[in-house]
């Protein structure tokens, strides 16, 4: 599904030199941004746009936000190590927003695993 | 669902009670307040001066809510019951409950109400499967409010009750002391809520002070608006067409991982989302609310497979099989987070998908499902033909609590030779290998269409033609005229005589000559019982009347059995099982069970329900759709809207107005050559 980024990219939103490209075909039509809020407190920013990923700090509007209670249950995630629909049910992943590009965004990061290994800064 | 229950749902929330209106859940009646595969509430008991009010009537007031009269009686015939009891309850993330006693008598009584109420919150996995729980559950009583609640690790439920009016809290009871005048009257209303901890959010978003009920029911007046108007000079259709909308708006349903509501699959073990099940439904329910297919389609898409994960049979581009919220897929006790374990769910979304683009001309969700399309053809030849054989077939790699059957007929004991012997996976079974055909002819024309990719067009159509080259020889039995249920894991032909060979009209993936002999197979007295198509021939070593999958009659299969008679030319034989399902349908009060027994029609005056059927169950719900469209005939070009009705005498005349499509709205109607005798 694809999305309109706005045009006005922030600073904080320019895709680095080398933004991770997801060997995921299914979300190659792919664009939005996800907030990561650890225990309500934003943490990091998923840009997604046309199949590449990157990661920012917070502060700019995402369509969509994760709210994780543990930062080591994001980590997890991350790595692939704990499934997205687990952690929601459990209580440990609350999605906000656009729920299907939060859906899609973390499926990825789940499944293709770019930030497998990364920290994510914030919450406690 | 057992005649002695009274269930009311919205989305994946229910309610099962007896007639009487209470919950008393036990290891034979699953009564309770589900929701999100959860049963938060499992006894909720009435009393009156410590008796239980008789049950009068119990009126369906709609499919969301239910009154229950009720009388509190003497036990005796010869004094008149002098207080009436009305439960008023509609089911809205939890339900409320709206209790009204009227005293009769020309004396004020003085009078103890009591509700006793309890929640065990079984996962319906466990209730299901009778297991124990892991868990701890707590009470508390917060705030003139009563609170039941269950703990495991991080995973937190609680049922919230509330009463209307002063009560005391005793044990875990409400308790009014109720002073009645002679003639006068006493209500309270009762909220009980589901709680999915984290700072105790409702488990269901929007307001529960009954605000809801309107929008639901407007919901449901548009629901019904805009689906096309039907008559008929056979007054049960018109009813049975009511009732198949109603229940398909009942079983909308609602998850965090989508925009748009979505078909659940039926009450009470299916509230969910399925796949397979979805996908028929929204095919068969098309020409009628074509909004459903492109929500199902979307839904699908978002959670389509990306890991390769065996715990989940999950790989790159498959469409799930099975969604759950339960406390069994929290902690991985199940795989249904979710579950993949659907060797048919992924063609089936690609043919989905062309027909919603064909009837609709939405090609703007074709075009933004492109990449899914694409990663599901790639499915298809890569995992689904597991063994480069030419074939999809399948084979659990769960072994502890995957799903041995990956087709439609899911049960263990479904893919069985003619002598009984069950066949080795993995297991390449005939309906898929046609859908597989019909779906890349499908895609072929979106590729030319709308893709603007006429060289994958053109590789797909040769993969289409080669494969139907393939099948009609390798599993044509030629010595019993039809084809093989399913080659196993040796390539052998399972030899049983099965209604999946009425699938491969619908997918054209057989020979003219050898579809002309599956018809008369399926019209034979080993397949068609009088009202329907049984899932396994009644000479069969497998074949059991009330057996899930091997002989009783499922709605859905004979319905796309009678549309792929169609497709061939067979319209008598089409209307004949059109009519007969039919006339099952107004036996079952307008509303087909999931499936029924595979007796004969005349043995039985009435079809004879399976004793654990869901009802509602959608593409049960669905069968009528798709039977209205078999008769009048109804399909799309692209541009037109192509009416070729074919009626048996029983329906004589059949109009439908204003179905909605490409070409906006058009009507369509059909006469019976034969008069009605």
């Amino acid at each position: 599904m694809e999305r309109n980024t706005t045009s006005n990219e922030q600073q904080t939103g320019s895709p680095p030199a080398q933004p991770t490209l997801l060997d995921v075909p299914a979300l190659a039509g792919l664009s939005g941004r996800m907030r990561v809020d650890v225990r309500d407190e934003p943490a990091a920013t998923i840009h997604l746009d046309h199949g590449r990923i990157w990661a920012t700090a917070p502060g700019e509007e995402a369509e969509a936000t994760a709210v994780v209670e543990d930062r080591a249950d994001f980590q997890r995630m991350l790595a692939g190590e704990l499934n997205p629909v687990v952690a929601a049910i459990q209580g440990r992943l609350w999605l906000h927003g656009d729920p299907e590009l939060a859906v899609r965004v973390i499926f990825a990061l789940n499944a293709a695993r770019p930030f497998a290994g990364h920290t994510v800064p914030g919450g406690g | 669902m057992p005649l002695d229950t009274v269930s009311i749902l919205e989305g994946n929330t229910f309610v099962v009670s007896d007639p009487r209106g209470d919950l008393e859940a036990t290891p034979t009646e699953n009564h309770g307040l589900f929701l999100n595969d959860t049963r938060f509430l499992s006894r909720w008991i009435l009393t009156v001066n410590g008796i239980r009010p008789k049950l009068l009537s119990t009126d369906d007031l709609a499919y969301y809510k239910v009154r229950f009269f009720s009388a509190l009686t003497t036990g005796t015939i010869y004094v008149d019951a002098h207080v009436s009891v009305v439960r008023h309850r509609e089911v809205d993330g939890g339900f409320h409950e709206e209790i009204t006693l009227i005293n009769h008598d020309r004396n004020a009584m003085d009078l103890e109400v009591r509700i006793e109420a309890d929640a065990d919150f079984a996962d319906l996995f466990e209730v299901k499967d009778k297991l124990a729980k892991k868990g701890e559950t707590y009470r508390r009583v917060e705030d003139g409010r009563l609170v039941f609640g269950y703990r495991r690790e991080a995973f937190q439920r609680e049922t919230v009750v509330t009463a209307g009016e002063p009560a005391e809290i005793a044990d875990s009871a409400f308790v009014f002391r109720v002073h009645l005048p002679s003639h006068g009257q006493w209500r309270t209303r009762l909220d009980v809520d589901a709680v999915w901890k984290r700072a105790l959010e409702p488990a269901k978003n929007g307001p529960t002070n009954g605000s809801r009920r309107s929008e639901i029911n407007l919901d449901v007046d548009a629901w019904l608006h805009q689906a096309p108007s039907l008559t008929s000079s056979w007054e049960p259709l018109a009813r049975i067409y009511r009732r198949s909308l109603i229940d398909l708006a009942a079983l909308r349903f609602r998850t965090p991982f989508a925009r748009e509501a979505f078909p659940a699959a039926g009450l009470p073990w299916f509230m969910t989302m399925f796949g397979r099940d979805s996908l028929i439904t929204s095919f068969q329910a098309l020409p009628f609310v074509p909004g459903m297919a492109g929500a199902t389609l979307q839904t699908l898409a978002v959670l389509q497979g990306l890991a390769d994960d065996a715990f989940r049979d999950e790989e790159p581009g498959k469409i799930l099989h099975e969604l759950r919220f339960g406390e069994m897929t929290a902690f991985e006790e199940r795989p249904h987070s979710p579950y993949y374990g659907a060797a048919d769910a992924t063609p089936l979304f690609l043919v989905l998908l062309e027909e919603y683009e064909r009837w609709t001309g939405d090609t703007a969700l074709a075009r933004s499902l492109e990449p899914n399309v694409r990663a599901a053809v790639a499915w298809i030849d890569h995992y689904g033909d597991r063994d480069g054989d030419g074939y999809v077939e399948y084979e659990r790699r769960n072994t502890a609590t995957g799903l041995e059957n990956q087709c439609w007929k899911d049960s263990w004991d479904s893919i069985a030779f003619r002598d009984g012997t069950l066949a080795p996976t993995p297991r390449a079974t005939c309906e898929l290998q046609g859908y597989v055909y019909d779906a890349k002819r499908r895609v072929a024309r979106l590729a030319r269409e709308v893709y603007g990719d006429p060289t994958w067009a053109g590789k797909l159509e040769a993969e289409a033609e080669a494969l139907k080259q393939r099948f009609n020889r390798d599993f044509w039995l030629s010595d019993r005229q039809f084809f093989a249920l399913a080659l196993d894991g040796s390539k052998r032909q399972v030899d049983s005589l099965t209604s999946n060979i009425g699938h491969l009209l619908w997918s054209g993936i057989a020979d003219d000559d050898k579809a002309a002999s599956c018809v008369k197979h399926l019209m034979s007295d080993a397949l068609f019982s009088g009202w329907g198509v049984r899932t396994m021939g009644s000479e069969e070593g497998s074949y059991n009347p009330i057996g899930y999958h091997v002989g009783t009659v499922w709605p859905h299969d004979t319905a796309i059995v009678a549309w792929g008679m169609r497709r061939y030319g067979y319209r008598k034989e089409a209307a004949v099982l059109a009519a007969g399902m039919l006339e099952a349908a107004e036996l079952f009060h307008e509303r087909l069970p999931e499936a029924f027994a595979g007796y004969p029609r005349g043995d039985t005056h009435y079809p004879v329900e399976y004793p654990t059927a869901c009802s509602p169950q959608a593409w049960a719900t669905g069968a009528p759709l798709l039977m209205i469209r078999t008769l009048l005939g109804l399909d799309s070009d692209g541009r037109h809207l192509i009416i070729d009705p074919s009626l048996p005498p029983a329906l004589e005349r059949v109009e439908l107005l204003d179905i909605p499509g490409v070409w906006g709205r058009m009507d369509a109607f059909g006469r019976a050559r034969e008069p009605i005798t």
